[in-house]
Formats: structure tokens, C-alpha cells, sequence
């Protein structure tokens, strides 16, 4: 157990280094990493089921990028592709494709659809919490999407009547 | 105000954001801040994976609509970040198009890492993988010599070709080659956990979960056209690993 933790952590440090990730970020980056197949690793022992252990992962490696970019001030997208690497499937895509070279019709099926189904259990994940994030973001912030909804309408309303453009940033905040 | 001058500006700093790997909701939300931040009305912003189009009409009463094609892919998460800063300040603060222009040159010419670190990048996640899904030490090695392989390659190719799905199969049929002489040679035992190790670094990951990203947050064309591409990245990278099993042995 120590083996796979330690090198998904390493894993998760040289893919941060890769995408030029500045530096204390990638430290908190490989540890999530860690943390994340540390989950999956209980979470597949408790339940022996792909999808639900891969969907748990995700959605706390998912739930890190969203704080941490908030807390950071930084896009999500820096956190979350780093964080959630040690659960794609490579093994399996590459056991799926082992199995077309040597003709090896079962090991293909078999592979591929558990590469399938893991792949939708982290999209399920990254769904789950972008969706109570936006929800939560509404419930804290509620002219955010108010803005959102006028932006279209705003402009075709100051064009008809001649309002200037601090008129109307005026009104949209209040 | 240059208006025109500054649009293209905005325009720049959306591709620098979108070849640096933001997901298309961000620099659409990017661009449309900055824009209204300089007092501009009815701002339509239209952004897919390779061409952004912004219409605004100026505090003067002008229309102005440009056009951008983005051919280039290069993650750099370090700068993404920083342009993130930079629109967000142009947003709040609106600066002139030569204080904006300088900046923004700033950020782009700057180093962000030395040339080895990609290197090391690369060895730690080819050999952390490798045993990550259970190869031995030596496997480990013969990962890491594969892993410098594919950053020179890359390195090599990246100006050269501009076929994504060629760069890739070249990329990963001479990583496979080398790799089956290596295990020739008697550098590691399990071939197969090698060749997990470098499939982990070349697989697009971060096209894949912006793909994913984007889908949820509601553009499903620009979603849909990173996932196809990829998948069949994905499927280009196994049919060069497969390409060289075929022909060296397995």
C-alpha cells in the first residue's frame, strides 16, 4: 500500500513539473495526488466496485481544485488535472490494446470497459461538485447571476436609450 | 482610446490562455470582463478549441469584430495563471493599451522553467507510474531513459510538425521502439509496466478533463471537439505503442 501511494505521489509531482505548475503549488498538488489514490485504494476495498471508488476520488480530488483555487486565487483547471492523473486508466488502455495486437478478444472487452466505465465515474465526480459549486456560489453570491442573466439585455437597452457606459455598470450593481 | 489596438490585445491574452491549457468557459469569461471592463457594450464572445471571434461595440460607437485562429497547444500552467491575474486586473483597472500591451509581453517572454525540469517532469512521472502500477526498480529505469526519449522527441517535433495525430504516433512509435530493445538488452523485465509509465506521460490528460470540463459547464460544441480529438490522440498513442509490438515482438 505504501508503494502505490508514494509513487502516485511522485506521479502527480513530475506531471505538475511537466505543466510548469509554479512552485508551492506543485508540492500541494503531489500530496493531493497521494491522497486521492489513498481514497480510492479504501474506498476500493470497502465496495470492490470501479465506478463508485473511482467516483469517490474524483470528487475529493475535485473538491481540493475548487478550494484550493479559490483560496489561491488561480483557474481550477491547475489543480485538478495534476491531482486526478493517478486515476486514469493507462493500465487498462494499455491492456485493451495489448489484447487487439494478440488477437485476445476477452482481454480487450474486459479492459476496455472497465478504462470505460473509470472514465465516467471521474466525469461523474468532477460533475458532482462543479454542480453544488455553482449552487453553493448562488446561494453566497446571488448578483452574480443576476449579471449573467442581463448581460445580453443590457446592452440592447442603453443602445436604445442612449444611456452611457457608466450608467449602466451603475445599474448593474445595484 | 485605441479600441481596435486593445481588442487585439484581449484577443491575445485569450490565445496565450487557451494554448497554456484553460479550459474555453475561462477565456470566455476572461475576455468578456476585460471587455466590459473597458466600458464596451453588447459584447459577444464565441470561443471553440481553435478559433475565438469577439464582437463589442466601444464606448465611441464604433463596432469592432476580430477574429483569431489558434493552431498552437503548449500547457504552461505557470503563465496561465498569470494572464489569469492580468485579465482580471485589466478588468478592474482598465489600463491603456501600451501599459496592457507591455504587460502582456511580460508575461509571455518570461522564463518559467528551466529546459531539465522538463526532463525531470518527465523521468518522475514515466518511473513513478511504472511502479505505481507494478513494475520493479529496474523497470523503473528503463521508464525514466524512455521518458527523456519522449521529452526530446518532443522537444524535436514540436516546431516541426504541425499534424497533432503524426507528432503523436512518431512520438510514441519511437519511444515503443526504443523500449523493446531495451527489454532486448535485459534494462527491466516487464515490458508491459514500462510502456504504462510513458503512455501516462504522452496521454492527453489535460485535453481530456478540459474536454470534460467544458461539456459540464455548457459548451458542448468546443467540449465535444477537445474530447473526439482526445480520444483519438488517445487511440494514435496506442496504435504507435502497437505499431512497434507488432513489428519488434512483444
Amino acid at each position: 500500500m505504501i508503494i502505490p501511494i508514494a509513487t502516485a505521489i511522485i506521479g502527480s509531482l513530475g506531471f505538475g513539473i511537466n505543466m510548469k505548475i509554479k512552485m508551492p503549488h506543485v508540492i500541494y498538488v503531489a500530496i493531493a495526488g497521494g491522497i486521492t489514490y489513498y481514497i480510492y485504494l479504501i474506498a476500493f476495498a470497502a465496495w470492490e466496485n470501479h465506478f463508485l471508488a473511482n467516483f469517490v476520488a474524483s470528487i475529493f480530488v475535485s473538491m481540493f481544485a475548487e478550494t484550493m483555487a479559490r483560496v489561491y486565487k488561480t483557474p481550477t483547471t491547475i489543480f485538478l488535472t495534476s491531482g486526478a492523473i493517478c486515476l486514469i486508466p493507462g493500465g487498462r488502455l494499455y491492456y485493451a490494446m495489448y489484447g487487439i495486437i494478440n488477437d485476445d478478444e476477452m482481454a480487450f472487452i474486459e479492459n476496455g470497459e472497465i478504462a470505460f466505465i473509470i472514465a465516467l465515474a471521474i466525469a461523474s465526480g468532477f460533475m458532482a461538485v462543479t454542480v453544488l459549486m455553482k449552487l453553493l456560489s448562488r446561494v453566497i453570491e446571488p448578483q452574480k447571476r443576476r449579471f449573467r442573466q442581463r448581460k445580453m439585455a443590457h446592452g440592447h437597452e442603453s443602445n436604445v436609450h442612449g444611456l452611457d457606459s457608466n450608467n449602466m455598470t451603475n445599474d448593474m450593481k445595484g | 482610446m485605441d479600441y481596435k489596438r486593445i481588442l487585439q490585445t484581449i484577443l491575445d491574452i485569450g490565445e496565450e490562455m487557451l494554448v497554456c491549457g484553460a479550459e474555453i468557459s475561462r477565456v470566455e469569461d476572461s475576455i468578456f470582463r476585460m471587455c466590459r471592463g473597458y466600458g464596451c457594450d453588447r459584447i459577444n464572445v464565441f470561443i471553440i478549441t481553435n478559433n475565438m471571434q469577439v464582437t463589442i461595440e466601444t464606448p465611441d460607437g464604433e463596432i469592432i469584430t476580430q477574429i483569431r485562429t489558434v493552431l498552437r497547444y503548449n500547457p504552461n500552467f505557470a503563465m496561465l495563471d498569470k494572464l489569469n491575474d492580468l485579465s482580471r486586473e485589466a478588468a478592474s483597472t482598465s489600463p491603456s493599451y501600451y501599459r496592457l500591451s507591455k504587460k502582456f509581453d511580460r508575461i509571455v517572454t518570461a522564463r518559467y522553467q528551466p529546459r531539465f525540469l522538463k526532463y525531470v517532469g518527465g523521468v518522475l512521472v514515466c518511473g513513478g507510474f511504472c511502479m505505481f502500477f507494478g513494475g520493479d526498480f529496474l523497470d523503473a529505469l528503463a521508464a525514466s531513459i524512455g521518458a527523456c526519449i519522449i521529452v526530446f522527441t518532443e522537444r524535436y517535433l514540436n516546431t516541426r510538425e504541425d499534424n497533432e495525430f503524426v507528432y503523436y504516433y512518431i512520438v510514441s512509435l519511437i519511444t515503443a521502439i526504443v523500449t523493446v530493445f531495451m527489454v532486448r538488452a535485459g534494462l527491466g523485465h516487464n515490458m508491459d509496466k514500462i510502456m504504462i509509465g510513458e503512455i501516462m506521460l504522452v496521454i492527453p490528460g489535460v485535453a481530456m478533463t478540459n474536454a470534460i470540463r467544458d461539456l459540464l459547464m455548457g459548451d458542448t460544441g468546443s467540449g465535444m471537439l477537445r474530447f473526439i480529438n482526445a480520444v483519438l490522440v488517445a487511440g494514435i498513442i496506442a496504435s504507435g505503442f502497437a505499431t512497434a509490438l507488432l513489428i519488434f515482438g512483444g
